[in-house]
């Protein structure tokens, strides 16, 4: 009797980061899949040397040095120092932190308003999702670079402002897909059957749509933080985003640039993190949107 | 003999182990009869045709054992031969009549198609020869017919479009995979009749995959009972229906018969769970076993060998095989 | 039945669906005024191909769409006045189960989990009483406490129909309505679960509404049957007397068309039917495009139901 009692107020908790349907099957598990297994890799090995690195070499990100200036890559300094005599290396690690606080936070954001918006649009269908649905489209048309530069010359430069403007920007392909899972999952059987059974509407978002809908969320959530990191160099590259003495990647590439025929490596080692973080992330992101292909998902209901 | 398969076996390959799905199918075929496989969802039939077909990728399968097809070995054939084979010998309809016709095509262009690319006919002849084949399948105002769009036909007129796009090439061996599951039972009722007509009008052996033994009695002489990727008994069709050997041809018939006779009602409430056929990996014995009511404790140490029970009629059932020694020993 | 009153009516029930956004196209008709009426404790059949409208049906008859027109009445009033809470009260007297086992469980929810979101909703129970009248309905219904703990995916298409049914009664209804319950099933498992429903009707005093295209299903069980063809009822008499002397020549069609056990093909199925190729607008009776008997007056107006006894109803011209 003991298990019952207990699981179902714990249940749904756990139904929400659930076994995936065909978890016991062997089809479609996360970990075959080479690129994926490849990307979680790199960034772990990425993450280390970005929070373990400093400690190691020993040097402060804003540390203004003039008679250092502009050094190469040497055993002292690993990636050379910049036109103020900073220590490179600790400024990519730092810069790397910011970028990937960045990226998360979007992703969360992101995650938390598409859902909201999308599932109400989805779940109320009719008018309310062609209003809602209108105004995304009306968003969305305008360019995201012109849109993102617009909201940061407003809000002036700075992390805050960043977030909001990148959250204002990727929000929308979330909710479109949000809104898609929730359209469809509103038709699946049990879900109608949830209506007949005379279950409260919020019970059947909650119990039985969002679980459903998990995966794919977090498959995009996953999708969205190379794409923010990216987003956040560029704005911070064109000098809208983070500002001296604090630095992102994207600043540090754009400092970079001014001397790329003198010293070409203050350019190449925060452009290489970029790459290697939003290459992992990517990878990792196909994974996961692999595993939780709707194809495995039918073959696992089958389980006979 | 049309088509003959020894020793079948087909493995899945998953993450190289090989999994069985099918195990020591034996099947013979003559020209203008039917062989009808038989057998819940799962039990191998679908994968025992797309074998005799070589449709299976050979990165994902393991084929072993023998499939004759008009006196040549085709199971060790390359697939470009095998290509041809299937083209012009071996018809077939698929289970799923709307995903297996392209949408964007008149229907009459999909069925001419292997006429005019194969054979390289010209395209009015093509177009006769498919018109009068429409029209011996039942479809009045063929050449309507042949110019409409998937979408704009019924079930049943998609259904007779893919068989005259099997039969379009002359095939002698026709597979229809679960080819009325899908219809409504008037449609059914007229789709056997146009198999049945174009069987007799060309000598056509034709292998029906079906669950339903009621179809299955209307146009087959031969029929393999299927149980978890082995065959259980089979033989002549009149024999194993009206004398079925093995306790799961029996729980069929049994099942079959009192749904067409209610007056033949079982005891209320009987709700012995039968267990699901699947390929039983690791387990001894014969895989029916845990749904048998009649288990010895040999079943469960060996699996059954297929024995003839007499003429055209087989089994693989300890219990049927002891009864039958029983029985010589008079 | 006697002077019993009805239990659920439905009367003059018609359903449009307007299809395609830009290009108007005419509505269409899934139910074009559908009436009959289920007494107590009786089995009432009602068979038809696909797309004939027994799911729409089934699905307005519990307030999930909004019918065209019409009214079904339960235990008198109207379904579609109801407020939240007589809607809620309604539910728990009318419950569905569905053609799809394997989708009409959350595939995220385990069996025990899907059967307690029921039971504290419907029944002023707590947490412990709970799992017992859990594993008193996993009995009821021929499984058992380890399935309790399974997800949807470890139990096959049967196991899966039966925890259905289980979750349709643990609300308690009076009322079971049954679309298609068999027909994704494989055989063996189709006639367990027509057994068990036989024998839960009878145990529970449940009126069913059973839907399905499976004349055998629907002979076995029902006591009244109704022929349903494009949206509309053809043909109404008791079980015995449709199967008996069924007059309609739809039905007369469908009867004929089952496969039987010791019949050929080539000997039993009425001659082929000519058909029109494309579908066209026909005038008149509905099935007069791929009738053999019609008649002159069947292209003009439409036959109307009507009794030729006292429990016998067709809508045919041939009749009258």
């Amino acid at each position: 009797m003991e298990p019952i009692t207990k699981t179902f107020t714990q249940s749904y908790f756990r139904s929400l980061f659930l076994p995936l349907p065909n978890a016991n099957s062997r089809q479609g598990s996360f970990f075959p899949n080479r690129p994926a297994v490849l990307g979680l890799w790199l960034l772990a090995v990425v993450i280390i040397i970005v929070f373990l690195g400093p400690m190691v070499s020993n040097q402060m990100p804003d540390q203004v040095d003039l008679s250092r200036t502009n050094q190469a890559p040497s055993q002292e300094y690993w990636f050379g120092t910049d036109q103020l005599g900073r220590d490179l290396f600790t400024r990519v690690c730092y810069g790397a932190r910011l970028s990937l606080f960045v990226a998360l936070s979007t992703a969360v954001i992101v995650s938390f308003i598409g859902v909201v918006y999308g599932g109400f649009a989805g779940y109320m269908g009719g008018w309310t999702d062609e209003v809602l649905m209108r105004v995304l489209e009306i968003i969305a048309s305008v360019p995201f670079l012109i849109y993102a530069i617009l909201l940061m010359t407003v809000l002036g430069p700075g992390v805050n402002s960043l977030l909001v403007a990148l959250a204002a920007v990727y929000w929308m392909p979330m909710a479109r897909v949000v809104r898609g899972q929730f359209i469809n999952l509103k038709e699946e059987g049990f879900v109608i059957a949830a209506r007949v059974l005379g279950l409260s509407r919020w019970r059947i978002i909650l119990g039985h749509i969002v679980p459903n809908a998990l995966g794919v969320i977090i498959v995009y959530g996953t999708l969205v933080i190379p794409e923010a990191i990216f987003a956040e160099a560029l704005l911070s590259y064109i000098g809208l985003g983070v500002s001296s003495p604090q630095s992102s990647l994207g600043s540090l590439v754009g400092d970079g640039l001014g001397s790329i025929r003198l010293y070409p490596w203050q350019l190449f080692f925060p452009a290489l993190f970029i790459i290697l973080l939003v290459l992992s992330l990517n990878l990792i992101g196909e994974g996961l949107r692999e595993y939780c292909d709707p194809r495995f998902f039918r073959q696992g209901g089958n389980g006979e | 003999m049309l088509l003959q398969v020894r020793n079948l076996e087909v493995s899945f390959l998953q993450q190289g182990i090989e999994a069985p799905i099918v195990k020591e199918i034996d099947l013979s075929l003559e020209p203008g009869q039917t062989l009808a496989l038989i057998g819940e969802s799962g039990a191998g039939k679908t994968v025992t045709a797309l074998a005799i077909m070589g449709l299976l990728s050979p990165l994902k399968t393991r084929i072993r054992g023998l499939i004759c097809f008009e006196g040549i070995e085709i199971s060790s054939l390359n697939s470009k031969d095998m290509a041809k084979i299937r083209g012009n010998k071996i018809g077939y309809i698929p289970q799923n009549s709307t995903s297996s016709l392209n949408p964007a095509l008149p229907v009459g262009m999909q069925i001419i198609e292997g006429l005019l690319f194969h054979r390289k006919m010209s395209f009015a002849a093509a177009r006769e020869l498919c018109i009068s084949l429409l029209e011996a399948i039942g479809v009045v105002r063929a050449e309507q017919f042949f110019s409409a769009y998937p979408h704009q036909l019924s079930g049943g007129m998609r259904q007779r479009a893919l068989i005259a796009m099997a039969l379009a090439m002359k095939p002698s061996l026709l597979i229809a995979d679960e080819l009325t599951s899908a219809l409504d039972v008037t449609v059914q009722a007229e789709v056997l009749t146009i198999l049945k007509r174009a069987q007799d009008s060309r000598e056509l052996g034709i292998l029906l995959i079906t669950h339903d033994l009621a179809v299955a009695a209307q146009i087959a002489e031969t029929v393999a009972i299927y149980y978890a990727g082995r065959i259980v008994e089979g033989g002549l069709l009149k024999r194993v229906f009206s004398s079925p050997r093995h306790p799961y041809t029996q729980l069929l018939l049994e099942n079959t018969w009192r749904l067409e006779k209610p007056e033949a009602k079982g005891t209320h409430g009987t709700t012995r769970i039968i267990r699901a056929s699947s390929p039983a990996n690791g387990i001894e014995g014969c895989s029916f076993a845990p749904s048998c009511g009649l288990v010895v404790s040999k079943c469960l140490e060996a699996v059954p060998p297929f024995v003839p029970m007499g003429l055209e009629h087989g089994v693989a059932c300890w219990q049927a095989l002891s009864m039958k020694g029983d029985r010589n020993g008079e | 039945m006697g002077n019993e009153r009805p239990l659920v009516e439905v009367m003059q029930l018609k359903k449009a669906f307007r299809l395609g956004g830009l290009h108007k196209k005419e509505p269409i008709l899934a139910l074009d005024g559908i009436s009959f009426s289920m007494f107590p404790r009786q089995i009432f059949g009602l068979v038809g191909e696909s797309g004939c409208g027994k799911t729409t049906l089934a699905k307005t008859m519990l307030a999930l769409h909004r019918p065209t027109a019409g009214e079904v009445r339960f235990e008198g009033g109207n379904i579609f006045s109801y407020d939240q809470r007589q809607l809620e009260r309604f539910r728990s007297q009318v419950q569905m189960i569905f053609q799809d086992p394997y989708g009409s469980l959350n595939p995220k929810m385990r069996v025990a989990d899907a059967l307690a979101e029921v039971l504290l909703k419907h029944k002023q129970v707590n947490a412990k009483e709970c799992a017992k009248i859990i594993f008193e309905l996993l009995e009821q219904v021929g499984l058992n406490k380890n399935h309790a703990d399974c997800y949807p995916y470890e139990l096959s298409g049967g196991q899966k129909q039966r925890i259905a049914i289980t979750r349709a009664l643990a609300v308690g209804p009076r009322v079971l309505i049954c679309d298609e319950p068999v027909s994704a099933l494989d055989m063996v498992y189709q006639t367990q679960i027509i057994d068990l429903l036989e024998h839960l009707q009878q145990r529970k005093k449940l009126t069913l509404l059973l839907i399905s295209h499976n004349m055998m299903f629907i002979k076995r069980l029902s006591h009244i049957t109704a022929v349903m063809y494009k949206g509309k009822i053809v043909e109404q008499a008791p079980t015995s007397n449709l199967f008996g002397e069924p007059l309609h020549p739809y039905t007369k069609l469908l009867l004929a068309s089952i496969p039987k056990m010791n019949s050929r093909a080539e000997d039993s199925f009425p001659p082929s039917i000519t058909r029109l190729v494309l579908s066209e607008k026909a005038q008149g009776c509905r099935f007069v495009t791929r009738c053999c008997m019609r008649l002159q007056d069947c292209t003009g107006a439409e036959p109307s139901l009507k009794p030729i006894n006292d429990t016998h109803w067709v809508a045919c011209h041939l009749y009258r």
